[in-house]
């Protein structure tokens, strides 16, 4: 896979990042927003996400659909895109977080700076969690 | 008290997940005192729990890298379920990318607490409440401690 426009590009403060959800549990039972365990970093201490820079809502959600193919993939079944939680690079910089460009794929960046112990990561995430905004796949642009 | 656990051993089938547990023997007997264990709550937590052991049983169950939940995960959070005491309101269940099972008390996005159970014997914690921050590690044998309890009630306090 090549490396896109963006693989040079840092990542502004102001920039939208998203992070789609395949898993029906890392959603609240209660539909408010998404949980901690959506952003927790793994398998390395990042934290994998999409820039919303220079992509249409329609590519956005192409690029969700790929994660979701992925899944169906590895379990020979199909599986749905449940939505994506969007946040901003400042959001994760407030956190002493970084937000660095990761191509390919195209417009793939990581949130790295994780601390080592994982309850301070969950910390972090339910930070992140709380000022993210989650789109429900249903509002996402086919 | 020791508490025959057939009732719940026939809504625990291992079979619904049997390629993935297959080492795995359920003991007859459990000790469930000052646990909710004999509700119908922890029955449908444990229920809970084989679904997303079903759901979440090969690697990158999250379209990214996730590790699999493993049988050892699948045990130390049942024993967590068992443990969980009368009187806390039941969690949501969910599975964390590096393959541990997890519990939420949720009451919004700024009042919810998350308890993260390692297959070594350990627990990892965090609460948000407002803008404050908790979170920690602590050892779990089997009781779930009193200051879990107390950031559980805080969490949920109206």
């Amino acid at each position: 896979m090549n490396k896109g426009p963006l693989a040079e590009v840092p990542v502004g403060d102001d920039e939208r990042l998203a992070r789609f959800v395949v898993e029906k549990r890392w959603l609240p039972k209660n539909g408010d927003g998404v949980n901690a365990r959506a952003l927790l970093p793994y398998s390395r201490v990042e934290l994998s996400v999409t820039r919303h820079r220079d992509l249409s809502e329609i590519e956005i959600t192409t690029a969700g659909e790929f994660v979701a193919s992925e899944r169906a993939a590895k379990e020979n079944r199909q599986f749905e895109l449940l939505g994506r939680a969007d946040f901003q690079a400042h959001d994760a910089r407030k956190e002493k977080l970084g937000a660095n460009p990761d191509e390919p794929p195209h417009n793939h960046a990581n949130i790295i700076g994780w601390p080592p112990e994982k309850s301070a990561q969950m910390a972090i995430a339910m930070e992140l969690a709380a000022r993210c905004n989650f789109v429900p796949a249903k509002q996402m642009s086919a | 008290m020791i508490f025959k656990a057939s009732a719940l051993a026939a809504n625990l089938s291992c079979a619904a997940y049997a390629p993935a547990c297959v080492e795995y023997q359920r003991p007859q007997y459990a000790e469930v005192s000052k646990s909710l264990c004999a509700s119908s709550a922890s029955e449908s937590l444990l229920s809970e729990l084989n679904e997303l052991m079903l759901d979440c049983r090969l690697p990158g169950w999250d379209g990214y890298d996730a590790e699999a939940v493993s049988v050892d995960a699948y045990r130390a959070a049942e024993r967590f379920i068992r443990s969980l005491p009368i009187g806390i309101p039941c969690p949501e269940i969910g599975a964390d990318p590096d393959g541990c099972v997890s519990f939420e008390w949720r009451k919004s996005a700024r009042r919810t607490v998350m308890v993260s159970v390692r297959t070594s014997n350990g627990l990892d914690y965090a609460a948000l409440i407002g803008s404050a921050k908790f979170h920690g590690s602590e050892p779990f044998f089997g009781t779930v401690s009193e200051t879990l309890q107390s950031l559980i009630r805080r969490v949920l306090a109206a």
